[in-house]
C-alpha cells in the first residue's frame, strides 16, 4: 500500500498546524512542504537582518535542520510559521556573530522592478530601509515585521534593551522622514 | 567465522533476506555513516545477525520477520545463528 | 553612520509629545482617546505616518520573497537527503512469542507511518499526528490520531472508514493489542475545483 503522488499533492494544502504534526511524526514529505511553502519570506526575513543574501542558503539549511530536530517538541502546532521565524533570528544572528565584520557589506536586497514603477510607499520603504544603519534596520525589522518584544529584540541581538529603544527610535523617524510622514 | 569470509556472507544473507515476501528493503543498521545493511559479529561462539527491515503490510509482520530470520540462517549456513531485526518502516 | 541626536528625545515639533509617545498610542488602538495628542495637527500626521509605515512593514517580506527570482533550492535537497537517514524511531516494540534465537522489534515511528499511510489512502481525508500511548508494559496500546477532511467529505462515514481501516490492519502489524483508537478531525481541507496543482 503507498499513499504516493495522491497523497503528495493533497499534501500541499493541508494546514501548517497538519503539516507540522506529521513532520514531528517522521514524514519528511510533510517537512519538505513545509520548507517550500514558507522558505520564500524566511528567505526575505533572514535577508533583511542580515543584509547578506549570499549567506541565505546557508543560514536557511541550519533553520531547516534545526526545526527538524526541534519539532516533536512544538507544542502548538498551528504556531509552526511563527516558531520557523523565531529559528530563523537565531540562526541568523549566530552567522553574522560568527563572522564579524568591521565594515558590513550591504549588499543590494532584492526589489521590486523600478525603471518604470510608480515610486509609491512600498519601495519608499524598502529604499529607506536600505539606508538605514544595519542595526537600527534589524531591530525595526523585529519589531513592526517579526513582531518581537523589546525584551526578545535585546536577547535576539545580545545588547541592552536601552539600546534596542534608541535604535527602534532612531529607525522610525528616519523611516517616517523618508516616507514623508513629518512634514 | 573468519573476517574474510564475512562480506561474502553479509552479501548473502541480504540477498536472501530481500527475498522474502513482505520484506520491502534493508536498511544500514545504523545511523551512522557507512553503517553496512548486515551486520554480523561472533562473540563466544554465538554469530550474531543484526538486520533492518521495511516490510509490507499486506503481510502480517510476525511471519516475515519469521521468514526473514530462517533466510538470514540458511544463508549463513547456521541453525544456531541468533537473528535480530528491527522493522523500521510498514508501509 | 551614527546619529548626534539623543534617541527617545523629542525629535520633531509633536507639540511636547514624542514618536515612542505615540507609538505607544498607536499600540494602544488609540484608547484612551487623548485629545492632546488628537488636537495636535503635527501628531495626527506623524500618526498617519507612522500607520502606513505599519502597513507596509506587515507586506514587506511577502513582496520581497515575490519579488525574488526563482532558484534551485539546493540547500532544501541537501537538508532532506540528510534527515531522511535519522527518521525517528520512537518507542520500540518487542514482537512476543518468537522462538528462541529471533528477536524483533517494530518502531513506533514504522507504525506511525503505517497508520499515515493508512489515512492517506482514505478518500477525502489526510493524516496528523498519530500518538501511541501505552497503558501498561506490555499491554494494550491506545492510538491517537488528528486528520483532516476534505471539505465536502461526509464527516462520520470518512472517519468510520478510516477507524475500519486501520483496526483491520493493525492486529497484523502492531505487536500489542490495540486498547482506544481516537480520531479528531482538526482542520478542513479545501480543494480547488480540478483537484490539486
Amino acid at each position: 500500500m503507498e499513499s504516493s503522488d495522491v497523497g503528495a499533492d493533497v499534501l500541499t494544502l493541508a494546514s501548517d498546524g497538519l503539516l507540522a504534526g506529521r513532520a514531528a511524526d517522521g514524514d519528511d514529505r510533510a517537512f519538505a512542504v513545509l520548507l517550500r511553502r514558507h522558505s520564500p519570506v524566511l528567505r526575505a526575513y533572514v535577508n533583511r537582518l542580515t543584509r547578506r543574501p549570499s549567506d541565505a542558503d546557508d543560514v536557511l539549511q541550519e533553520v531547516a535542520l534545526t526545526a527538524w530536530k526541534a519539532l516533536p517538541q512544538l507544542q502548538n502546532p498551528d504556531s509552526v510559521k511563527a516558531w520557523l521565524f523565531r529559528i530563523a533570528e537565531r540562526q541568523a544572528f549566530a552567522m553574522l556573530r560568527r563572522q564579524p565584520q568591521t565594515a558590513e557589506i550591504d549588499e543590494e536586497l532584492p526589489s521590486a522592478e523600478d525603471s518604470l514603477a510608480r515610486f509609491d510607499d512600498r519601495d519608499q520603504l524598502r529604499s529607506a530601509l536600505s539606508r538605514l544603519p544595519a542595526q537600527q534596520a534589524r531591530v525595526w525589522v523585529l519589531r513592526e515585521v517579526g513582531g518581537l518584544s523589546y525584551d526578545e529584540i535585546a536577547e535576539t541581538l545580545a545588547v541592552p534593551q536601552s539600546t534596542v529603544r534608541g535604535a527602534l527610535a532612531l529607525a522610525r523617524k528616519r523611516l517616517l522622514d523618508a516616507m514623508g510622514g513629518t512634514a | 567465522m573468519t573476517d574474510s569470509l564475512i562480506p561474502a556472507a553479509r552479501d548473502a544473507v541480504e540477498a536472501a533476506v530481500a527475498a522474502v515476501l513482505g520484506v520491502r528493503v534493508l536498511y544500514p543498521v545504523s545511523v551512522l555513516p557507512g553503517a553496512e545493511r548486515v551486520r554480523l559479529a561472533e562473540r563466544g561462539g554465538v554469530l550474531r545477525c543484526e538486520l533492518r527491515i521495511a516490510t509490507d503490510a499486506s503481510v502480517p509482520v510476525g511471519r516475515v520477520v519469521l521468514a526473514a530470520a530462517a533466510a538470514a540462517r540458511r544463508a549463513l549456513d547456521r541453525d544456531d545463528a541468533l537473528v535480530v531485526l528491527e522493522v523500521a518502516s510498514i508501509e | 553612520m551614527t546619529d548626534a541626536r539623543p534617541p527617545g528625545g523629542p525629535v520633531e515639533d509633536l507639540d511636547g509629545h514624542t514618536l515612542d509617545e505615540l507609538v505607544d498610542y498607536l499600540d494602544r488602538g488609540r484608547t484612551p482617546y487623548d485629545p492632546g495628542i488628537e488636537s495636535s495637527p503635527a501628531c495626527r500626521i506623524a500618526l498617519a505616518g507612522l500607520e502606513r509605515l505599519r502597513a507596509r512593514a506587515a507586506d514587506l517580506l511577502e513582496e520581497d520573497a515575490a519579488a525574488a527570482p526563482a532558484r534551485p533550492e539546493h540547500w532544501m535537497t541537501a537538508v532532506l537527503d540528510r534527515i531522511s537517514l535519522e527518521s525517528r524511531p520512537g518507542r520500540r516494540f518487542a514482537l512476543p512469542d518468537l522462538p528462541v534465537g529471533t528477536d524483533a522489534v517494530v518502531t513506533e515511528g514504522a507504525l506511525r507511518g503505517l497508520v499515515r499511510a493508512v489515512g492517506d489512502s482514505v478518500p477525502g481525508l489526510l493524516t496528523g499526528r498519530v500518538r501511541f500511548t501505552p497503558q501498561e508494559p506490555g499491554g494494550a496500546v491506545d492510538l491517537a490520531v488528528e486528520v483532516s477532511l476534505v471539505f465536502g467529505a461526509p464527516v462520520d462515514g470518512t472517519v468510520a472508514e478510516f477507524r475500519r481501516r486501520v483496526l483491520a490492519l493493525l492486529p497484523d502489524q502492531a505487536p500489542f493489542p490495540i486498547g482506544r483508537l481516537d480520531v479528531r478531525v482538526r482542520d478542513v481541507l479545501e480543494v480547488p475545483e480540478g483537484g490539486a496543482s
